[in-house]
């Protein structure tokens, strides 16, 4: 084998070009970085008890603001989770109607829900999140514990005073004396189902009131419609995977049980009469449920329920607009709501969504001003309207008395007033919302973000549906490992 | 002078400055997490030594499991890929017509994106509303749905079948390659000799695409065992934690639980034990 001598000056040549070009690259990288990463040390944030106390200046909902040119240009960037066109467009409707009034300059970006924690956290960590942020109680949660949040007590109290919030909706975001977010729109479950079904297979239009009733409806309700042996109507819609869909389930049917994951003193009390009789029922209902549902998750219901495979279940109201684009009216009329049944207590999941403001923007006073003049925005009734009902009629909804008064622009949307009776027990199932780790005084424990996470609930319905535990050993089971995530 | 031996290092550099940014340097840290009582996004938190390596080991009541479960996936991939692979490219050694379109053809599931594989797998694996349950109900045989994705056994075959369906092209298109290496006078001789295709395939085959089948069999355990897309989406781990595989742990504690110290610590043991099967297995290929 031969080898080639190489000589000195095209090795410095190359040796100099691979530094040059590292060189080059660095500097680039270093200038086109945005200024706040290069000028912000990477240190961990502490909770700063920054009071928002900034004057702000609301005029009669009739009149819009003033146009008060802001001492500098604004700019302000939101993040949110809601990723269809629609939504987008939604967002877009409202960010340009509040800079035609004020003159300020809103951007929206989304992040995916899949990404959310982990792009907000990091986003923290690395002193650069946007400006406000639209979240949910866990989320809010993770980045209190991270140092990231301004308490947002004098937000809270102008939007109470002008638009009266519903307190169960606001007291998702209170804990350590002060409130981490402000409620935007909520969600909430309903008890969902076909009400042909129930006339032709119950002889009623009743709804269940007890689960005991509702038992009794599944078992009726399930049928071989053409008698060749397969099921084709199923009496039941529940899920059973590992996910945060069948958390949700089994919170629901919990908290008509008056079951709770925690006390009011932080407490784990989650194994308890309230809860094993709940998830006895579930395991019972279960008997009337598709086979798939072990694997299901949000899609696979809503499809089953929208295609009638199944009769009832508690849900989102949201699903109100598969039928709503059903071409055969009597299809698009099939679909009813009614309270959630219950044998204690009258209740449902609630999951409110919530703006939070990072402390970043609460230590620069104008760009505050701009976020909770923004807040406060959003819940003017006409353009809450836009944000719930025309954002996704059904699935959001509205958190204050204001944006459900009978005269709101709410009340006009093409699907929400399609489906009155629907959409009316659905803002009543507002008012009795719940949800697991908030009490009337709060939040109960700080490690509900942890638990939610973990899917300790779906984990023990799972257990039972299975069959691999019974209620009472699942539950116990469910009860040690919220334990173990409390003591960390 | 003679520098020629300086150059390759030289021009190796800007590499080796790049794998140890993206490779090496989270590599070390990953482990200096796992010695740390650490959650994500918050901070580093305490030197804790060994006790997450002692929690996952000794008191976890998944991990054991999910390592098990683990193996499971990783043989089961290994084998019917393997197998799928090599019966696949002997039928299509064969001089038959259309040959190049179906080799063409073949690829096609190697080069969907995972996501779509999973998703519509699911579809077609939903035990009311999917095609193959369909299908079969139609055929009249089976009577009630068979629930696979859902079930405790069938669902770690299901993901088995799937994963193997979308990653038998790769080991056909390269055992295939192998075989065109194998000398046509060597098939000649056989058959002048007088040999079976079995004994053809027994003796001549067989030993000649030993190192091309090791080398699939390498790769697909490693992906395999390393795998998470697939299972998180096709059923996240469930039913209970019966396809719940080592990554999928992972993902779980760091980014679900937020336990990024004990995550670490698992992603540790992973990569020891991958680099342990490499070296035995070089060292194996080697005596």
């Amino acid at each position: 084998m031969t080898t080639q001598k190489v000589d000195r000056r095209g090795l410095l040549r190359v040796i100099g070009g691979t530094v040059a070009g590292l060189v080059v690259g660095g500097a680039l990288g270093y200038l086109l970085k945005p200024t706040g990463v290069i000028e912000r040390t990477i240190e961990r944030t502490v909770p700063t008890t920054v009071t928002v106390t900034q004057p702000v200046t609301v005029t009669a909902p009739a009149t819009p603001p003033p146009v008060t040119p802001p001492k500098k240009p604004i700019e302000l960037v939101y993040w949110h989770h809601e990723a269809p066109s629609h939504r987008v467009a939604a967002h877009q409707k409202v960010l340009d109607l509040f800079y035609k009034e004020t003159g300020i300059k809103v951007t929206q970006q989304v992040v995916l829900w899949g990404d959310a924690w982990t792009k907000t956290l990091a986003a923290v960590k690395a002193g650069n999140p946007p400006d406000f942020e639209l979240s949910i109680p866990d989320l809010t949660l993770a980045v209190y514990e991270a140092g990231g949040l301004a308490p947002v007590d004098d937000i809270i109290k102008m939007v109470d005073e002008k638009y009266k919030l519903f307190d169960n909706v606001k007291m998702c975001y209170y804990w350590d004396g002060h409130f981490w977010g402000v409620p935007i729109w909520e969600m909430v479950w309903t008890w969902l189902y076909i009400p042909s079904y129930y006339e032709k297979y119950l002889g009623t239009k009743e709804p269940p009131k007890t689960w005991d009733e509702a038992l009794e409806y599944a078992k009726k309700l399930t049928v071989d419609v053409d008698g060749d042996g397969k099921i084709d109507i199923y009496g039941m819609g529940e899920t059973g995977a590992k996910n945060l869909c069948t958390q949700e389930y089994a919170w629901n049917i919990m908290t008509t049980f008056g079951a709770s994951v925690f006390d009011d003193n932080g407490n784990v009390v989650f194994d308890s009469k309230e809860t094993i009789e709940a998830l006895t029922y579930y395991k019972k209902l279960w008997e009337y449920v598709p086979p798939g549902a072990l694997e299901w998750s949000w899609g696979e219901i809503e499809l089953a329920f929208a295609a009638k495979k199944i009769a009832q279940m508690p849900y989102f109201p949201a699903i109100q607009k598969r039928f709503y684009e059903k071409e055969d009216p009597a299809e698009r009329k099939d679909l009813a709501a009614a309270p959630m049944p219950t044998n204690k207590v009258s209740a449902n999941l609630h999951y409110p969504n919530d703006a939070i403001i990072f402390t970043k923007t609460a230590e620069d006073p104008d760009r505050l001003d701009a976020v909770m003049r923004f807040i406060e925005f959003v819940h003017r009734p006409d353009i809450n309207a836009i944000l719930t009902a025309e954002q996704e009629p059904g699935a959001f909804l509205p958190c204050t008395e204001a944006a459900v008064a009978p005269e709101s622009p709410y009340w006009k949307d093409p699907i929400i007033s399609f489906y009155p009776e629907l959409n009316r027990i659905a803002v009543e199932a507002v008012r009795k919302g719940t949800l697991y780790g908030f009490g009337p005084k709060g939040l109960q424990n700080k490690k509900m973000g942890e638990v939610s996470g973990a899917l300790v609930l779906a984990e023990v319905v799972e257990r039972i549906v299975t069959g691999a535990m019974s209620v009472e050993e699942a539950v116990k089971w469910g009860h040690k490992k919220i334990e173990e995530i409390v003591k960390g | 002078m003679r520098l020629d031996k300086y150059l390759p290092y030289a021009l190796l550099l800007p590499s080796l400055i790049w794998i140890i940014m993206i490779i090496g340097y989270p590599l070390i840290y990953n482990i200096w997490l796992s010695f740390h009582k650490s959650t994500y996004g918050i901070e580093l938190g305490p030197f804790i030594g060994f006790d997450n390596y002692i929690k996952i080991f000794l008191t976890d009541d998944v991990f054991w499991g999910d390592f098990i479960n683990t193996v499971i996936w990783t043989v089961g991939n290994l084998f019917f890929q393997t197998v799928i692979g090599l019966g696949g490219a002997l039928l299509l050694n064969q001089a038959i017509r259309g040959r190049e379109w179906i080799r063409g053809l073949v690829i096609l599931p190697w080069v969907i994106p995972t996501v779509v594989v999973s998703l519509v797998w699911r579809w077609i694996l939903e035990p009311d509303l999917g095609i193959l349950n369909n299908i079969l109900h139609y055929l009249k045989l089976i009577t009630q749905p068979l629930v696979y994705l859902g079930s405790p056994s069938l669902a770690m075959l299901s993901i088995i079948m799937i994963n193997t369906w979308r990653f038998s092209p790769f080991a056909i298109v390269l055992i295939l390659a192998g075989m065109q290496t194998i000398p046509r006078d060597v098939y000649e001789s056989a058959k002048i000799d007088g040999a079976s295709p079995v004994a053809t395939f027994r003796y001549i085959t067989f030993p000649l695409l030993s190192p091309i089948l090791t080398f699939v069999g390498f790769i697909a355990f490693v992906w395999a065992f390393n795998m998470f897309d697939l299972i998180w989406l096709t059923t996240e781990g469930g039913p209970g934690n019966i396809t719940e595989t080592l990554p999928v742990l992972v993902f779980r504690r760091a980014f679900k639980e937020y336990r990024m110290g004990q995550a670490a610590a698992i992603t540790t043991f992973m990569f020891l034990f991958l680099l342990a099967f490499s070296f035995l297995l070089i060292k194996r290929r080697r005596g």
